[in-house]
């Protein structure tokens, strides 16, 4: 772009208003080995969003968020913000994932299982039943406002609506117990917090998957931006053979090819009308394309029916077009998947090998030591403990590191789910020893020894 | 080929979303450390100490969008007001 371009394009918008309306974008129904792979991703997808807060677990939802009492619910996993390690580690896991997908197949993540994907895929489908495919609706739009567009439109607005809505309903569900928000919701008492989020939430569906579509991956979306950088040459792209579709042109099926010096591609232009980011996937790779794939079977349905070989548009490598080896696995893949798997074994082993127990132990700070009528030396500690079971424990407290340290201890006794301090004075004989002695505090579950934290800390004698 | 958005419904949607996203990110990390209700009762705020845990996830999270869409928003308006011109010497293209 040269500078004045650039400055033409940075003016365009000054007294504009503020949403001018794109082409849009009318994407045709497919039918194909990737329309069917999509479908079955929506259908996972969005069923366990959708389903999976409706499970119970020992009385309780299987997955909540109960962010007022700081724990999160996963089935039989009660997660504090004390493991927040997890969360951590679940982020570089995802974050690895992007990596690992992108290197081996490109775009997987935006074509099958984003967000704005599948739920635009869900509208889409919404929009085909209630004002037909590709032609019907570009007709739909430009024709004149009568019964059949009103009926039409207004019966699609209700079932975006209601879905969005549901949406939100869920969302908010993760957080509150979705049957008692469906109660509430019957009985409209619902949290003023609670009916913001789920018109926020459904209302953001809404635009998402009902207007902005593939704007969203265009313009807005930082992955479709960075995503090229972790492409290599042996990366799984969508692209259109060139050397063997050019030249493009239309011909009769009984027509040979050869004679009329034509490539295999006969320009029915259906791998632009089913592109739901309206793109030509026979001028290259363009940063707008999703990898969804619905050109690969729309191309090859037509491919079918010329009786030509299918795959003029296919999944492929750079190298591979260019006539080079194609090697799938290689280092860097080998490598992400490598860390990626040792990530999730190793996120998996330390969740389920996890002590339900946590201590801290604090040191008293208004004094280092205190000293007894019996020349015994006093230090104090608080002792603070979490029972992240599902069941009353009885833990106990143990404290080594010193000969002659006594600690008066009784059995800590804790509710499931509940946090408790204790004040610990301990007590120890007057030594040669000056300044700090580390001490070892180690609690135990009375009834399973092995069920123990240990922590370190220091005890005080006089300098 | 479909027309483009034109550069200030870019601007608004990109500093909407990635404002939105890193929201969401910094909400999450930060709430994971911090208890919002113990921040509200120390903050001697009569408001803050009144509402609920949700509302008080809530006022963070849109505290943090407001914040940094103000971010985003400002460099985006730095990078669209530059004077790009001047700072080429004639007949060099940028591209």
């Amino acid at each position: 772009m040269s500078n004045d371009d650039f400055l033409a394009t940075r003016g365009e918008g000054v007294g504009q208003s503020l949403y001018i309306k794109e082409d849009k974008v009318y994407p045709k129904a497919v039918k194909g080995v990737f329309a069917h792979l999509r479908n079955i991703a929506m259908v996972v997808l969005l069923g366990l969003f959708y389903g999976v807060v409706w499970l119970q677990w020992d009385n309780r939802q299987a997955v909540l968020f109960d962010l007022p009492a700081r724990k999160f619910y996963v089935w039989g996993w009660t997660f504090w913000p004390q493991d927040f390690i997890y969360l951590a580690l679940l982020l570089i896991i995802a974050g690895l994932s992007l990596f690992f997908f992108t290197a081996l197949a490109g775009r997987l993540w935006c074509g099958y299982a984003c967000p704005q994907t599948v739920w635009t895929e869900a509208f889409l489908l919404m929009e085909r039943w209630t004002e037909g495919d590709r032609n019907k609706r570009m007709k739909l739009d430009k024709g004149q406002w009568n019964a059949n567009k009103v009926l039409r439109k207004s019966a699609k607005q209700f079932l975006w609506i209601t879905f969005a809505l549901w949406t939100g309903f869920t969302f908010v569900g993760y957080f509150t117990p979705i049957r008692e928000l469906a109660g509430d919701i019957v009985q409209l008492n619902v949290g003023p917090w609670a009916t913001f989020w789920l018109l926020f939430y459904g209302f953001a569906t809404y635009g998402n998957a009902g207007f902005l579509r593939e704007q969203v991956c265009k313009y807005m979306c930082p992955y479709a931006r960075f995503q090229s950088a972790m492409f290599d040459k042996d990366t799984l792209i969508i692209s259109y053979d060139e050397a063997r579709g050019e030249p493009r042109g239309s011909r009769k099926k009984s027509a040979d090819r050869q004679d009329l010096g034509l490539g295999d591609c006969i320009d029915c232009t259906l791998c632009v009308q089913v592109c739901p980011t309206g793109i030509d996937i026979r001028e290259g790779l363009q940063e707008e394309c999703i990898a969804c794939a619905a050109c690969i079977d729309a191309c090859d349905e037509v491919m079918v029916k010329m009786n030509y070989p299918k795959g003029l548009i296919r999944y492929t490598t750079q190298n591979a077009l260019q006539g080079k080896k194609a090697r799938v696995l290689r280092p860097r893949l080998m490598i992400y998947g490598l860390l990626l798997l040792s990530l999730l074994v190793g996120l998996v082993m330390s969740i389920s090998n996890r002590t339900p127990l946590r201590m801290e132990v604090v040191r008293d700070r208004n004094a280092l030591y205190r000293e007894l009528a019996d020349q015994r030396i006093e230090n104090v500690y608080t002792v603070r403990a979490i029972n992240m079971s599902e069941s009353p424990q009885t833990y106990q407290l143990l404290v080594s590191g010193l000969p002659g340290l006594s600690a008066d201890v009784p059995p800590l006794e804790i509710k499931p789910g509940e946090a408790a301090a204790f004040p610990i004075r301990l007590q120890a004989e007057r030594t040669t020893q000056a300044g700090s002695v580390p001490v070892q505090f180690v609690l135990q579950d009375a009834d399973e020894p092995d069920n123990q934290v240990i922590r370190d800390s220091k005890f005080f004698f006089p300098f | 080929m479909p027309k483009h958005w034109n550069w200030r419904q870019r601007s608004v949607a990109m500093v909407a979303w990635a404002s939105f996203l890193g929201a969401c990110l910094a909400t999450m990390l930060f709430f994971a450390a911090f208890d919002p209700q113990i921040i509200a009762a120390a903050s001697h705020v009569q408001v803050l100490e009144d509402v609920s845990a949700t509302a008080l996830y809530s006022i963070g999270f849109f505290f943090f969008w407001a914040i940094t869409a103000v971010s985003s928003g400002v460099t985006a308006w730095l990078i669209r007001t530059e004077r790009r011109k001047a700072q080429f010497p004639t007949g060099t293209s940028e591209s």
